[in-house]
């Protein structure tokens, strides 16, 4: 305690008396001195319970002081995330709770909720109420929770990979970073990766200013410097662009996975949905060049499949018809593969596309193109008067690339210059491109601080390591990519003996007894209250933080002072937040602070020159040679850049476009991997500028000829059981790509060879790709017209109900051989609809179904067995030209057909109808005869084969125990299971309406798959309320049951796809 | 191997009924023929030949059960079924061993009633064989389904819950199809047996015999009462089997026709399965009657005119078979469902086209070799057919399970199934099981019906000695 004045009085500051400590040690020394190292889950109730016994008395006066808002809002000026031992009024045992956070994945922010159950978190949420989610998550976000409960995670601090302790780790880092202070931070870096927390970057500025030799480095192995680096070409200075596809009608993505790999992919994919129902009025339009197929690409009116490498010729000549068709000059003569086909009619249709909607369309450029594409992109929009309509800036500080940062720090390294390098979260030992030696320059560096969630590639290299908080244990915060500030507040306390980032910079910085709570809340505070931040330099950052995100901020007012004392620091802070208005406890419980986005700037075009594109020799793939193919790397929406690997609902989800499951593969398509006598699963050597690689061949429609990609992000050596550790005798998994990769070109390598390494891989893919005959070939294409129904929107204008033409058999044809029930009877029927002109393929509905139906993962065996367990699976078909396919897509889930055939055919009973409709399964009279399941016509039915929770009997996982959903049984071995229509929510829907005392409305009821969904192609509800959604959705003409011949009478029914494609692009 | 005549084949398959041999061939009595059944089973010393047999079978039944034992522990994923593919080889095992339960009664029961006096002599080990392969056959849907400790609850037991079982569930017929029928097939077996019995107590020499036979062969003595009250039950159990031996694989197939999977959902399977049934039935007949004949000595008793009645029921019943696979592609290309079209398609030129391929030349063309009186004639060809057969039958169940299920309705969901080394030593297994159980009831039962034999013989009809085939026999085992 110091003598400082207080102006914040309350018995939670007990806690931080060292009598209180003492107390605490000697009562519960468990609590006290250590988190719960492995903790099962009823060791961990203890702990809680015991711990909150003690912090009852200050618990109860809390709440009385967060007064009404006490739903909603999870945390008060208190680290101890404890459950109640009395309790508040407002809270009830076993009902669900959900409380705002965020995630942050390489500087963007995504608004989350997350469901708890007595403080428990269990499943992530969308954000709906704010202002720029809008609702939806994606794949990562929903596995996330995964990753908090992963037994896999570091608990342990090590020191030259000797276990140490916490207490060990502090007594040497007070010292060590006091004396760099007193050096100015002589020799001492720290990496971390991009972010776009307001609390770290206010640190950051902070310790630069204590120790102005020190530096700041930023790394991300998918980098998006290009974007940056293109927009300073186009308009001589950073900025970040910003599309509002709510508002385009002609869309154009040159190489942009805008819906997989943006960081706003959520939004956009929202904005693009918007405009997709052709009920609503005139559809948008999308164009998409690209090379690998994308679900963007899927998602598009008309994709062209070209190599990266070629983007950028198309885009000058798309730029050259544009200013052709405004009138601006003439249109160069087409070269090359331009010149002829579809290629050529696609820069034309494009550019009078464009040319017609001006002001209304958009052109964005993916982040792996180079900077000389963006900033074409930008003179694109500009020249279309796009520019602050569909396409908006907000301004950025300059910064080097991150990736030529990197490369310097590791110059530094090498040559010494290195003492002291702390790693945020980072892990440069696996991600490093192939031309920087990451771990050899880092044995040259004295001092090495990893703080990371696992033991991992660079953490058995560094000298420290220490085990890192997950986003859900500690506060943060960050911006949403329109810079909208987010916090995230924790949900548990940290399991597994963590320490967060903003933490260990504090002590970096010297301000040790600042906890991160006040970190965030003095920051946000101050940042929105600029009187909050006293000295005069912190109110001026707190102005420039509005505008930089992933920005560096490079000379800042030096300020040598050692750091205030963190306790006067929040006083002040809280008193200017009270005088101002500003309500701390309102943006903990939305999750956001309203009106924190960034300011749309109209930067001015500078002038630039393009150089000519390099064009290879080759336009089709007779003239294909090995030693002239690229290699395009990409996140594949799972294991991200690696970090992710460890994530078992991630890698057994199967990949949209190649459904693989547990790894990633070299896709070629199949005119290129004819040419070079390549087939499916051959191992094949890719080589280029003296560094090669191993990878299984892939061969699937699409991919652009002459071009090969991979995904990043696996052959991870130190992930952990499920991604691969090889030290413990965990295969990798997957394919490391990283040798390829150059820091000069993270994105492609071109001129790489090919040759057959010998041997086969195993891949293991949810639809069966590589022993489809011919007879099966054809079958699959006579099918999908009738299971995957699309048309045009001219079809459309001209029958709305033209799909319904497909149907083999009219309803009246159709006849039971039982007596068909009545369902009149029930109050609610409940039914499904989904919106095929809306899905994209994200994945998100998938992993949202495993976390909140506790759905086992099966490993990669079982999933080459055909044993996967996912209750929803989005079924795609490849159809027409293998070079240039058309892709079909549905999500495919248990319709709970009326006429159920599984029901029939069940001895026992044990798969019944409910009066509402629902297919019930009781597992506890399945049997598993898997009758239902052979009878099912979707095959959506799984069957537990094995046991597949067994290893839960093992203590080291009891963490894992505390991912389920606790309304949902976990399945035996042998018990057949299903979509519930998430019938727990459906209850638990009903019971707060009969609490409430009302009706159920439509919208109480929101399903996991439905919740996830970005694009809100999913829509769950009562088939008997003549007003609900559902309802509405399936009486439109478009409407259609799949298999409906077979007179099961499914409640889920889809909507054709509706396509918008340009007449002057139809085929002849 | 106590005959009293050679044991060598006398071609009595002539044509003309008149110029043909009897049914008991070789200058027998009705003692000689007493003496060359029961002296199987009265046997001093066992064969060494029985033990190495029943060392190998017994085996291969203790691989058997070690299988199950492994299945309980570790779960039904130890075989290669799947997502698509619920039902594998376990389920193929079932119909297959149900297929070659059916000869046994229909030779005991339908011939019965048919006055097919042929019957006589192959009646008692073909029923013995329609036991066993019930055994079998029963224990896979009990092992088969995911939680292998309850399949009671197929059972319409009360309980305190009030759960039954669904009645709409061809499974549920199923159970009380095979069940039935294994229950009656086993009392017709035993029922049949108890003169013999009888006369093996009469002729036991050591007590625990006497005292063995003497329970099971429930007191005959023989009277003209005891014989008028058996033939009597025996007829009706005879009638009670008959339909049962039609119902029953007529209600297996339900298990597929039910469904409304391509390749399953057909009309004809209920007639289809009954003759693939007897077809697969009679095949093992021949297979098993070959060895059992030649090492026992019974080449008089069942003589090459039993086998060749046989072979031509095979060759029958196979062309029926036959005429269905093509049928089934006929009604599958007229009825027009594109899924049912492709689902033979498929099975003929998709992924399991060796299996379909293989099932054709086995269950079709080899039967068409017993055109040739030579091949239907001499012992070895006609097992080697017979094998054939039975390997043809294995597939057929194979094809009508697996490549149904593995590529159906949405293409995404078409898969691969390949069995496992479990797969495949349940399936060897279950032979050890049946040839234990064989072997066990050749060393202890008369293999052949005395009794009814005799009535087949001249000496039972000395009454009219040259009618030695009138069609009035009625009566005539009575006075056996």
């Amino acid at each position: 305690m110091n003598t400082q004045p207080k102006y914040w009085r309350n018995l939670a500051e007990l806690e931080n008396t060292p009598e209180f400590e003492d107390f605490l040690r000697k009562e519960f020394p468990d609590a006290a001195t250590t988190a719960p190292g492995s903790t099962s889950r009823r060791r961990f109730m203890q702990l809680m319970g015991a711990s909150f016994a003690l912090a009852g008395v200050s618990g109860c006066a809390k709440v009385k002081e967060a007064g009404e808002t006490a739903e909603g809002l999870a945390r008060w000026e208190k680290e101890n995330i404890l459950p109640y031992a009395r309790r508040p009024e407002g809270l009830e045992p076993g009902s669900i709770r959900y409380f705002a956070t965020g995630m942050e994945l390489a500087g963007a922010m995504q608004a989350l909720q997350v469901a708890t159950f007595d403080n428990r978190p269990y499943k992530m949420e969308p954000s709906p109420a704010h202002p720029y989610s809008q609702g939806g998550t994606d794949a990562y976000a929903q596995a996330s929770i995964l990753g908090l409960f992963d037994p896999d995670r570091s608990d342990k601090v090590l020191s030259k990979n000797a276990e140490s302790s916490k207490k060990a780790f502090a007594d040497f880092a007070g010292p060590h970073f006091s004396a760099l202070r007193q050096k100015g931070g002589q020799g001492l870096r720290i990496l971390a990766g991009s972010t776009s927390s307001p609390s770290m970057h206010a640190l950051k500025r902070r310790i630069l200013g204590l120790m102005p030799k020190a530096q700041w480095v930023q790394w991300e192995s998918l980098s998006r410097d290009n974007a940056m680096l293109g927009a300073k070409m186009a308009f001589g200075s950073s900025h970040r662009t910003h599309l509002d596809l709510d508002k385009a009608k002609v869309i154009v993505s040159l190489d942009d996975d805008m819906f997989g790999s943006h960081p706003a992919r959520l939004r956009l994919a929202r904005d693009w949905a918007k405009h997709r129902k052709p009920e609503d009025g005139d559809m948008n339009r999308m164009y998409v060049v690209e090379s690998r197929f994308t679900s963007t690409g899927a998602s598009a009116d008309h994709r062209l499949p070209v190599r990266a490498e070629q983007v950028k010729a198309f885009a000058m000549a798309l730029e050259g018809a544009v200013k052709a068709g405004l009138g601006q000059g003439k249109a160069g003569a087409k070269k090359g593969f331009l010149s002829t086909g579809k290629a050529s009619k696609f820069v034309d249709a494009i550019a009078a596309d464009l040319v017609a909607n001006k002001g209304e369309g958009v052109v964005t450029v993916g982040h792996n193109q180079p900077a000389e594409v963006h900033a074409l992109g930008h003179r694109l929009n500009a020249m279309l008067g796009n520019a602050g309509k569909t396409a908006t800036y907000t301004a950025f500080k300059d910064r080097d690339s991150e990736t030529q940062q990197f490369k310097g720090l590791v110059a530094d390294m090498a040559a010494g210059k290195v003492e002291t390098l702390v790693m945020l979260g980072a892990n440069p030992a696996y991600d490093a491109p192939g031309d920087v030696d990451f771990a050899g320059a880092l044995s040259k560096v004295a001092t090495s601080i990893h703080l990371g969630l696992y033991v991992d590639e660079t953490a058995k290299v560094s000298g420290w390591h220490v085990p890192m908080t997950h986003f859900l244990e500690t506060w943060g915060d960050g911006r949403t990519w329109d810079g909208t500030v987010t916090v995230a507040q924790p949900l548990i306390t940290p399991m597994f003996n963590g320490t967060s980032a903003l933490e260990m910079l504090a002590t970096i910085a010297g301000e040790t007894k600042a906890t991160p709570l006040d970190l965030v809340r003095n920051t946000i505070t101050a940042l929105m209250v600029p009187e909050a931040a006293a000295p005069a330099a912190e109110a001026e950052a707190a102005e420039a933080e509005k505008a930089p995100a992933d920005a560096k901020d490079g000379e800042e007012a030096a300020k040598p002072a050692e750091p205030e004392d963190a306790d006067l620091v929040k006083a002040r802070t809280a008193l200017a937040a009270f005088k101002a208005g500003f309500d701390w406890r309102k943006v903990v419980h939305d999750g956001y602070v309203a009106g924190s986005e960034f300011s749309a700037v109209q930067p001015a075009l500078a002038a630039f020159t393009v150089s000519a594109p390099a064009e290879r020799a080759y336009t089709a793939s007779s003239e294909l040679n090995s030693g002239e193919l690229e290699v395009v790397f990409y996140d594949d929406g799972k294991v991200y850049d690696g970090r992710f690997a460890n994530n078992g609902w991630l890698q057994e989800t199967p990949d949209f476009m190649t459904k693989l499951t547990w790894d990633n593969a070299a896709v070629l398509s199949p005119a290129t991997a004819n040419k070079l006598g390549i087939k499916d699963t051959d191992l094949l050597t890719l080589s280029v500028g003296g560094k090669s690689i191993t990878a299984a061949a892939y061969v699937m429609p699409g991919q652009s000829t002459g071009s090969i990609s991979i995904a990043v992000g696996y052959g991870r050596r130190s992930a952990g059981v499920v991604g691969g550790y090889t030290t413990k005798g965990y295969e990798q998994v997957g394919f490391d790509v990283q040798p390829l990769r150059t820091s000069d070109s993270l994105f492609s390598a071109v001129g790489v060879t090919v040759a057959k390494a010998g041997g086969s891989y195993k891949l293991a893919t949810t639809q069966s790709h590589n022993m489809i005959d011919t007879s099966g070939m054809n079958a699959i294409q006579k099918r999908i017209p009738i299971l995957v129904r699309s048309g045009t929107q001219e079809q459309f204008k001209a029958d709305p109900a033209f799909t319904k033409k497909k149907d083999h058999l009219q309803k009246k044809d159709l006849f039971s051989l039982f007596e068909e029930r009545n369902w009149s009877d029930a109050a609610h029927q409940w039914g499904m609809s989904i919106d095929l002109s809306n899905c994209m393929g994200c994945n998100a509905c998938v992993v949202a179904c495993t976390s909140e139906n506790n759905v086992s993962i099966v490993g990669k065996d079982q999933v080459l067995k055909g044993r996967e367990m996912h209750w929803l699976r989005i079924d795609r078909y490849f159809a027409g030209n293998t070079e240039d396919p058309e892709l079909a897509a549905m999500p495919m889930a248990c319709g709970h057909c009326e006429n159920a055939p599984c029901e029939q055919v069940c001895p026992v009973g044990a798969t019944m109808h409910s009066a509402e409709g629902t297919n019930d399964m009781a597992y506890n009279r399945c049997i598993g005869t898997r009758y239902c399941a052979n009878n099912c016509p979707y095959k959506v039915r799984r069957f537990n084969f094995h046991n597949y929770n067994e290893d839960l009997k093992d203590p080291a996982n009891a963490k894992k125990m505390m991912i389920f959903n606790p309304d949902v049984t976990v399945r035996m071995r042998g018990v057949m299971e299903k979509c519930t229509y998430c019938t727990q929510r459906i209850h638990y829907a009903k019971r707060q309406a009969k609490i409430e005392n009302r009706s159920l409305k439509d919208g109480d009821i929101v399903v996991a798959c439905q919740s996830a969904c970005p694009t809100n192609a999913i829509v769950f509800g009562d088939l008997k309320d003549k007003k609900s959604r559902v309802r509405k959705e399936q009486e439109l003409g478009r409407s259609y049951a799949v298999l409906q011949e077979l007179n099961v009478k499914p409640r889920t029914q889809f909507l054709a796809r509706i396509k918008n494609p340009n007449p002057a692009l139809a085929e002849a | 191997m106590t005959a009293s005549v050679a044991n060598i084949d006398i071609d009595n398959t002539g044509v003309d009924p008149r110029a043909r041999d009897s049914l008991v061939l070789g200058d027998q009595d009705l003692h000689s023929v007493t003496e060359m059944v029961c002296g199987i089973p009265e046997q001093e010393r066992i064969h060494r030949n029985w033990w190495i047999a029943f060392t190998l079978a017994a085996s291969l039944m203790g691989l058997f059960f070690a299988n199950i034992a492994y299945l309980f522990w570790e779960g039904t994923g130890i075989w290669g079924n799947n997502n698509p593919v619920g039902w594998g080889w376990p389920i193929v095992n079932f119909v297959f061993w149900v297929g070659i339960g059916h000869a046994g009664t229909l030779i005991s029961a339908i011939l019965f009633l048919l006055r097919q006096k042929w019957r006589m002599s192959i009646a008692r080990f073909a029923e013995a064989m329609t036991v066993f392969a019930v055994v079998c056959a029963l224990v896979f849907p009990g092992i088969h389904i995911g939680r292998p400790w309850l399949p009671y609850w197929m059972f319409p037991l009360p309980n305190q819950m009030q759960m039954w079982p669904n009645f709409r569930s061809p499974l549920l017929w199923d159970v009380f199809a095979v069940g039935t029928y294994g229950t009656v097939s086993a009392l017709f077996w035993y029922y049949g047996m108890i003169p013999d019995l009888a006369t093996l107590r009469d002729r036991s020499k050591t007590k625990l015999r006497k005292f063995l036979y003497g329970a099971f062969s429930m007191g005959w003595t023989g009277s003209a009462r005891h014989w008028h009250r058996y033939e009597r039950t025996y007829l009706i159990l005879a009638a009670l089997a008959t339909p049962l031996v039609l119902s029953v694989h007529s209600v297996v197939s339900f298990d597929f026709a039910v469904a409304q999977l391509p390749g399953w959902h057909t009309t004809i399977f209920p007639p289809y399965f009954v003759a693939g049934a007897i077809f697969s039935g009679f095949a093992m007949v021949v297979t098993l009657a070959v060895p059992v004949r030649h090492f026992f000595g019974l080449k008089k008793l069942i003589t090459l005119r039993h086998l060749e009645n046989m072979n031509m029921i095979i060759l029958a019943t196979g062309t029926m078979v036959g005429y269905a696979y093509s049928m089934e592609f006929f009604i599958a290309w007229y009825g027009a469902s594109e899924y049912e079209g492709f689902a033979f398609v498929n099975r003929a030129f998709g992924p399991y086209a060796w299996a379909y391929w293989t099932m054709v030349s086995c269950n079709v063309i080899s039967p068409q070799l017993f055109w040739f009186k030579k091949i239907r004639t001499t012992p070895v060809l006609m097992v080697i057919v017979c094998i054939f057969v039975n390997i043809g039958m294995w597939f057929e169940r194979f094809v009508i399970t697996v490549t149904s299920l593995h590529r159906d309705f949405l293409p995404s969901s078409w898969g691969y199934f390949t069995p496992t080394i479990f797969d495949m030593m349940l399936f060897l297994g279950s032979f050890g099981l049946f040839s234990t159980l064989f072997l066990l009831f050749l060393r202890w039962i008369p293999v052949v019906a005395i009794a009814e034999v005799k009535a087949t013989m001249p000496q039972a009809h000395m009454h009219h000695e040259d009618e030695h085939h009138s069609e009035d026999t009625d009566g005539a085992a009575t006075h056996g």
